[in-house]
């Protein structure tokens, strides 16, 4: 009796990963392709006691699904997550006292991957499933990713390749994360000094903005790196012509034209959901609203804005989830960023130097994905 | 308290609102009924200046209402409509104080009005004053929505289709609150709707409209007996016109003081002949007791003084 359809099928995704797929490779150096460690393999043996939850979540699927039990197949995922970096770091640590050489590397493997992917999915889709509302879901995945996180911090996946890149490469991590930041938040500044006037005009005058979704929508389509390149000619030559905007580092290289085009993409969500927020509400209450003898702008600011902010939020999260991973394609032009880190790992071949630099790309994204929704169901609360 | 002189108002090509005059003096209950199209919620809105009138003078209080700001104008006027248009953001008893609050009352001030109207509108404080309008029913939120309107003690209530969207019962309980307030507040009431009981019902005026402008305006009791034309009668139906009739007199009007009718039924000396006529068929009786609120027997009323 099958009870739980997505789950049954992650658990497969689970065995399939386990039995089929390297746990972890292992190299001599960083430049010589690794030997698959399966997860039998994995040294010593113990430690697949870390296992046990993702036979819980294969049985999930033919247990009755009740609030307790979906509890208790939340608690397996989450532990399950924890567990399988744990696994991979006893794994790298005993590996690293037989090779007994610096230069050797241990990277997680496909099967890692897999596994990982399928216990994070399974937790996304169990919550859901559970009825948890969205500030409940996000402390679930915050509860999820600490261990993980203190596994970082504390040292313990020291013996993994990729927090080897990191240490090798340190100061480069930081100042490319603090630059990845800010390319998000200059972009997201025009962005929003334009954007949201362009949305109230937008919503206003409804031709003009016809017109104006549409071009936006233009350039939505063009893509980035091409965006990116379009820029170049005319702001370098721009940055000849008037020195003033030179000495003030504007280029046709660098920050300036990764936070136009950042810009451009980023206006989208923000005038549409704007305006859109705008347009629903209802008409009803702002008659009301003037009936009552409110001021054009007492009705905007303390009816229309309110009751707009949600759909509004949602645009914002858009956006910036949108530059966040854009901004790594923005390290092409000499911007920086995690991206730079990225590419150089992609061009030397190195590829846990291309994770050093995607992982945290891709935990940033999610992290202001769940805040922006905690910020959406807070305002839906206020607007309910 | 709001005259209306010669007002014209086209939107676009079309005529809305033909050479209107009409003054609802103060303390009336002005019923506005017409079918769609006949121009009755934009002569409504032509009093807070939702709309604005092309031709013509509308006075409010002696005063053009031009020479008011809008908002001025409009937070003296208690304004209610049919989709109720409580801000959903805000509980209730925020809701109630938007047009106090816009004129700056005391916060203490405000709170005491809060509750002197929710008691108004037979609202439990306790349970709905911190409720959000979500959490309401339908007859509940048009009771918000009239309390709102009526929060600054406004000198004129303008209430647009205010009970078009709700079930019979509830609509029935809210227009005898209607007649109560009304009659407690002594407010002058523009009211529209297209439903001809509730015009007979709450009216001290009834104004039919056609086309823009006025068929006939009379009380009740002076349009049943007195229709002025064909699209009158038509308006007042025709199946059940004496039922009409019988509805805006009372047992008062033609009841006996003999002492006659005996059996369990009664009626008030204020309750219509329709709620009687209907009493007496229920009871298959020809004759009924009238007592008076207290219960003491005051006079009998007969079936054959209620059809003549």
């Amino acid at each position: 009796m099958i009870r739980n359809r997505s789950l049954l099928f992650l658990s497969l995704v689970l065995v399939l990963g386990a039995v089929a797929l390297p746990f972890l490779t292992h190299a001599p150096n960083r430049l010589l392709s690794g030997q698959p460690v399966a997860l039998w393999a994995v040294t010593p043996r113990a430690t697949l006691v870390f296992l046990l939850p993702g036979v819980v979540l294969i049985a999930g699927p033919f247990l009755p699904q009740r609030p307790r039990v979906l509890l208790i197949l939340i608690l397996a995922a989450g532990v399950l997550l924890a567990g399988l970096v744990h696994i991979a770091a006893i794994g790298a640590n005993s590996l690293a006292q037989v090779a007994a050489s610096p230069s050797a590397r241990t990277s997680f493997g496909a099967g890692f991957w897999l596994m990982t992917f399928a216990a994070a999915l399974a937790l996304a889709d169990l919550t859901a499933r559970a009825g948890f509302g969205p500030v409940a879901r996000v402390l679930i995945g915050f509860l999820a990713s600490l261990p993980i996180g203190a596994m970082v911090a504390s040292g313990h996946l020291d013996q993994m390749s990729i927090m080897k890149e990191y240490a090798n490469k340190s100061e480069l991590f930081r100042t490319s994360l603090i630059r990845h930041f800010v390319i998000v938040l200059s972009a997201l500044v025009p962005t929003l000094l334009i954007g949201v006037p362009l949305g109230v005009l937008a919503f206003r005058k409804a031709r003009l903005g016809r017109a104006v979704l549409s071009s936006l929508s233009i350039i939505q389509t063009v893509p980035s790196i091409a965006l990116f390149g379009l820029l170049m000619a005319p702001l370098s030559a721009l940055a000849v012509a008037v020195p003033v905007l030179m000495a003030i580092g504007i280029s046709g290289i660098g920050l300036a034209p990764a936070v136009i085009a950042l810009t451009l993409y980023s206006l989208l969500p923000i005038v549409r959901n704007t305006a859109e927020g705008l347009a629903q509400v209802p008409v009803s209450v702002v008659e009301a609203a003037q009936g009552m003898g409110m001021t054009k702008r007492q009705v905007f600011w303390q009816v229309e804005v309110p009751l707009a902010l949600k759909v509004f939020l949602s645009g914002l999260r858009v956006t910036v989830v949108q530059a966040i991973g854009l901004a790594a394609v923005a390290a092409l032009i000499g911007a920086g960023g995690l991206g730079a880190i990225m590419f150089k790992g992609l061009f030397s071949n190195a590829l846990d130097l291309v994770l050093l630099g995607a992982l945290p790309i891709i935990a940033i994204a999610v992290v202001a994905d769940a805040l922006f929704k905690l910020g959406v169901a807070m305002a839906q609360k206020g607007a309910a | 308290m709001i005259e209306f002189h010669q007002i014209s108002k086209k939107f676009g090509e079309n005529t809305v609102v033909r050479d209107l005059n009409l003054t609802v003096t103060r303390g009336e209950f002005c019923v506005l009924i017409g079918s769609s199209g006949s121009g009755k919620s934009t002569i409504l809105k032509m009093i807070n200046r939702l709309v604005e009138h092309d031709t013509g003078e509308i006075r409010f209080a002696g005063e053009e209402i031009r020479t008011f700001p809008p908002e001025v104008l409009r937070r003296r006027i208690g304004y209610a409509i049919q989709s109720v248009g409580l801000f959903p953001h805000w509980t209730v008893e925020a809701n109630i104080a938007t047009v106090p609050r816009l004129l700056g009352w005391a916060p203490d001030r405000i709170d005491a009005r809060i509750a002197e109207l929710l008691h108004l509108l037979n609202l439990d404080a306790a349970r709905y004053r911190k409720a959000f309008p979500h959490q309401l029913s339908g007859g509940q939120q048009q009771r918000v929505g009239v309390a709102r309107a009526l929060a600054a003690d406004p000198d004129v209530l303008l209430m647009d289709e205010p009970f078009g969207a709700l079930d019979p019962i509830t609509r029935d309980s809210l227009q005898s609150e209607m007649t109560r307030i009304h009659a407690e507040t002594g407010k002058t009431i523009v009211f529209v709707t297209h439903d001809m009981d509730e015009a007979l019902r709450l009216a001290s005026r009834v104004v039919i409209l056609d086309k823009g402008h006025i068929v006939q305006a009379a009380s009740p009791r002076d349009l049943l007996n007195a229709p002025a034309n064909d699209f009158v009668r038509e308006f007042l139906g025709k199946d059940d016109y004496g039922l009409k009739l019988l509805s805006v007199e009372t047992v008062a009007k033609r009841m006996r003081r003999s002492i006659e009718a005996d059996g369990e039924g009664s009626v008030l000396p204020e309750d219509n002949l329709r709620l009687a006529l209907s009493r007496m068929v229920a009871l298959k009786t020809d004759r009924i007791a009238v007592c008076n609120a207290l219960g003491a027997r005051t006079g009998t009323l007969f079936l054959a003084d209620v059809v003549t």
